[in-house]
C-alpha cells in the first residue's frame, strides 16, 4: 500500500451544473470589492454576552435569556408530550436545571441547543413514564382548555400524538426548532440514520393532513 | 410552498393551551430560583494566591517525560489543580517571540494580536479564519459568514441556511475560496463572497482543510487549484477539487492537515509552514505531549511535556516557534522548536482575552498566526 490513500467514491453531490473551472475572484484586493449593508445584524444583543451577565448574577440577562428561549421550549415539550400542563413542568424544569448548570455553560456555544436537549429529552422521558402508567396523552389533553384552532391545526395534533415520543420528538426538533438531522441526532443521542428513519415515518403520516389543505 | 416547509409553518403555528399564563408562572419560579443561587466568584485572585502560597513551598518537576523534552513545572494543587503552570510566566502578552500577528477565537469575538502585544477585537462573532495573505478575515455570526478588515470593517457577508461553522480561507495569492460548514453540508464561496454553492451534503461535524500549495509556488496550471479534503458522514476522508466537485485522491498529507482525523492519529496538529514538519499533541497517561516529526527523513522530537491537556499547537510564520494554549494552566506556551531556545508562557490568557469578566471564562483558542502582506 502506498502512502496515499486513494479515495474509490463517487465524487460528492454538487448543487450546480458548472463543472468547469470557472474562475471565482480573488482573495477580495480592496479597490474591487463592493461593500454590503449588514442589515439586521445586532438586532439583539450577542447571546455569549447575555449568558456571562446571567452567570455574574444579573437577573436582568437571566429574563432576557428566558424570554428568548421559554416559548420555544414550551411549545417542543406541548408538542412531544400532547399535554399543555406537563409542557409547562417540563419547560420550567428545563430552565431550573439550565440554571443549575449555568456556571458550567460554554459561552461560546448557543444557549437554546442546550435548553433544547434538555426540554426534549425530558418530554420524551415523561411521555414513555406516562405510556408505562398506560395514561394517555389525548385524554390528558382534553382537560387542557381547548384553544381555538382550526379543523387542520387540531389534526396535526391528533396526527402527531398517535406517533411514538421519539418519534414526535425528531418531528417536532427538526420542523419546529428547525435543527438540522445531524444536529438532532446530536441532541438526542441516536444515529442520524434513525432520525431520518424517524423523519420518515413521522412524515409519512403528517404530510398527508397538510396537503389535503393544499388540494 | 413545500408540504414540508408548510407543516412547520403549521406545527410552529398550533396554539398551545395557556401559553401567556404559563410563561408568567414559569418566570415567577425560574427567577425565584436563580435569586437563590450564588454567581460564579472571580478565579484568577484566586490562583494568584494560590500559587503565591504554594510556590515557595512546592516547586516540581514531572520526572516521566521522555528525555530531551521540557516539562512544564508544577506549583503543586491545592485541592483543584489551581497551581499547575509554568514556572515565571510572564503575566500579560507583550510581545510575540516571531513576527506576524495572531488571530484569536475568545468569549468577546475574535481578537487580532500584534507582534507588539496588542490586540484589538473585531468584533462580537463566532469563528474566525485568517485570508491567506492576512489582508482579511472571514468570521461567522450565526447564519452569516462575513469577510472583515482587521481594523473591523466589514467588507461582505452572505446568509447561510443553517448556522456557519468551520470557516476555513485558502487558496494561493488573490485567488482564494472559503470552505464552511452549514448544517450538514459543505460549502465554498470565492474570497470576494461570489459564487457560493453547496459542494457536499451530510458531511461530519469537523473542519474542513485546504490543501497547503507548494512552497515554490510553481503551480500546476492544468492542476486543480482549490482542493479541499473533509470527513463525510461515515467520518471517512474525501477530497475535492472544490471548483469543479470532482474527487481527488486523498493523499497522506491531506489526512495529517485534518484537525480531527478519520481515526488512530492525534487529534491536534499542525504542519510548519514550510511543509517539512508535523506538530502534534498526543496524550499518554494524563499528561499531553507536543511532538515534532519530521515528514520526509522521519524521526520525532517531543518538545514538551505537561499535566493535564493542550491545546493548539500553531506555527509561527517563520516556523521557529510552536504556540500551544495550557487551558488548566490558564497559559499560553510560546516553544521553540530548535534545541536551544527556552519556552516563553503568558499567564491569565482567558482574562486577557475576556476583559472586564470575573468568571469562569473559556479558554481562547488561537485560530492562526500569519505574517500579513500589508
Amino acid at each position: 500500500m502506498s502512502a496515499v490513500a486513494a479515495i474509490a467514491r463517487p465524487p460528492p453531490s454538487m448543487t450546480t451544473a458548472r463543472q468547469s473551472r470557472v474562475p471565482m475572484s480573488a482573495e477580495p484586493a480592496s479597490e474591487r470589492l463592493v461593500r454590503l449593508p449588514r442589515a439586521g445584524r445586532r438586532r439583539q444583543r450577542r447571546e455569549g454576552a447575555v449568558v456571562r451577565d446571567a452567570q455574574r448574577g444579573s437577573a436582568d440577562a437571566l429574563e432576557e435569556l428566558y424570554r428568548r428561549h421559554w416559548r420555544r421550549a414550551h411549545r417542543a415539550a406541548y408538542l412531544v408530550v400532547g399535554d399543555a400542563g406537563a409542557a409547562e413542568d417540563i419547560a420550567q424544569e428545563s430552565f431550573l436545571a439550565a440554571i443549575r448548570a449555568l456556571d458550567r455553560f460554554d459561552r461560546r456555544r448557543p444557549f437554546g441547543p442546550w435548553l433544547h436537549r434538555i426540554t426534549v429529552n425530558r418530554a420524551i422521558d415523561f411521555s414513555r413514564a406516562r405510556a408505562l402508567r398506560a395514561e394517555s396523552a389525548l385524554s390528558a389533553a382534553a382537560e387542557d382548555v381547548a384553544p381555538e384552532r382550526d379543523a387542520i391545526s387540531d389534526e396535526l395534533v391528533t396526527v402527531l400524538a398517535s406517533l411514538g415520543p421519539e418519534h414526535r420528538a425528531v418531528i417536532v426538533l427538526r420542523h419546529v426548532l428547525e435543527y438540522t438531522p445531524g444536529e438532532i441526532a446530536e441532541i438526542l443521542g441516536v444515529p442520524r440514520g434513525t432520525v431520518n428513519s424517524r423523519l420518515r415515518r413521522g412524515l409519512d403520516r403528517l404530510r398527508p393532513v397538510v396537503e389535503r389543505e393544499g388540494s | 410552498m413545500s408540504a414540508d416547509r408548510e407543516l412547520g409553518r403549521r406545527l410552529r403555528d398550533i396554539a398551545v393551551p395557556g401559553e401567556d399564563e404559563a410563561e408568567e408562572r414559569s418566570w415567577e419560579i425560574v427567577r425565584a430560583a436563580y435569586a437563590e443561587r450564588a454567581p460564579v466568584r472571580p478565579t484568577n485572585t484566586i490562583r494568584r494566591l494560590a500559587l503565591a502560597l504554594a510556590g515557595g513551598a512546592v516547586a516540581l518537576a514531572i520526572g516521566l517525560s521522555p528525555a530531551g523534552a521540557r516539562v512544564g513545572e508544577l506549583v503543586e494543587d491545592m485541592g483543584d489543580a489551581v497551581g499547575i503552570g509554568e514556572k515565571d510566566a510572564r503575566p500579560a502578552l507583550r510581545s510575540l517571540p516571531a513576527a506576524g500577528e495572531l488571530l484569536v477565537e475568545s468569549e468577546q469575538g475574535p481578537w487580532i494580536v500584534r507582534e507588539d502585544g496588542s490586540k484589538r477585537l473585531l468584533g462580537e462573532y463566532d469563528e474566525a479564519s485568517w485570508s491567506p495573505r492576512g489582508l482579511f478575515v472571514a468570521v461567522t455570526d450565526g447564519r452569516e459568514l462575513i469577510a472583515v478588515e482587521p481594523g473591523g470593517d466589514v467588507r461582505w457577508t452572505i446568509g447561510a441556511p443553517a448556522t456557519v461553522r468551520d470557516p476555513r480561507w485558502g487558496g494561493i495569492g488573490f485567488d482564494t475560496r472559503i470552505a464552511y460548514r452549514s448544517g450538514d453540508d459543505l460549502w465554498v464561496v470565492a474570497g470576494d463572497g461570489s459564487g457560493e454553492r453547496r459542494l457536499a451534503r451530510d458531511v461530519a461535524p469537523a473542519p474542513p482543510v485546504w490543501r497547503q500549495p507548494p512552497t515554490d509556488f510553481k503551480v500546476d496550471p492544468a492542476g486543480p487549484l482549490h482542493v479541499l479534503t473533509y470527513l463525510d458522514g461515515e467520518g471517512e476522508a474525501r477530497t475535492v477539487d472544490a471548483d469543479t466537485g470532482a474527487a481527488i485522491p486523498t493523499t497522506r498529507r491531506d489526512l495529517q492537515l485534518l484537525s480531527s482525523p478519520p481515526s488512530g492519529e492525534p487529534t491536534k496538529r499542525a504542519t510548519s509552514p514550510d511543509g517539512r514538519y508535523l506538530a502534534a499533541i498526543r496524550a499518554t497517561g494524563g499528561r499531553d505531549e507536543l511532538v515534532l516529526n519530521r515528514h520526509r527523513r522521519g524521526g520525532r522530537r517531543v518538545l514538551f511535556s505537561a499535566r493535564g491537556a493542550l491545546s493548539g499547537p500553531t506555527w509561527s510564520p517563520d516556523g521557529h516557534w510552536l504556540l500551544v494554549g495550557w487551558p488548566k494552566a490558564d497559559q499560553w506556551l510560546f516553544i521553540p522548536t530548535e534545541r536551544s531556545g527556552k519556552v516563553v508562557a503568558i499567564d491569565d490568557i482567558s482574562q486577557q482575552f475576556d476583559p472586564g469578566d470575573t468568571g469562569a471564562t473559556v479558554f481562547p483558542r488561537v485560530a492562526g498566526w500569519i505574517l500579513p502582506e500589508r
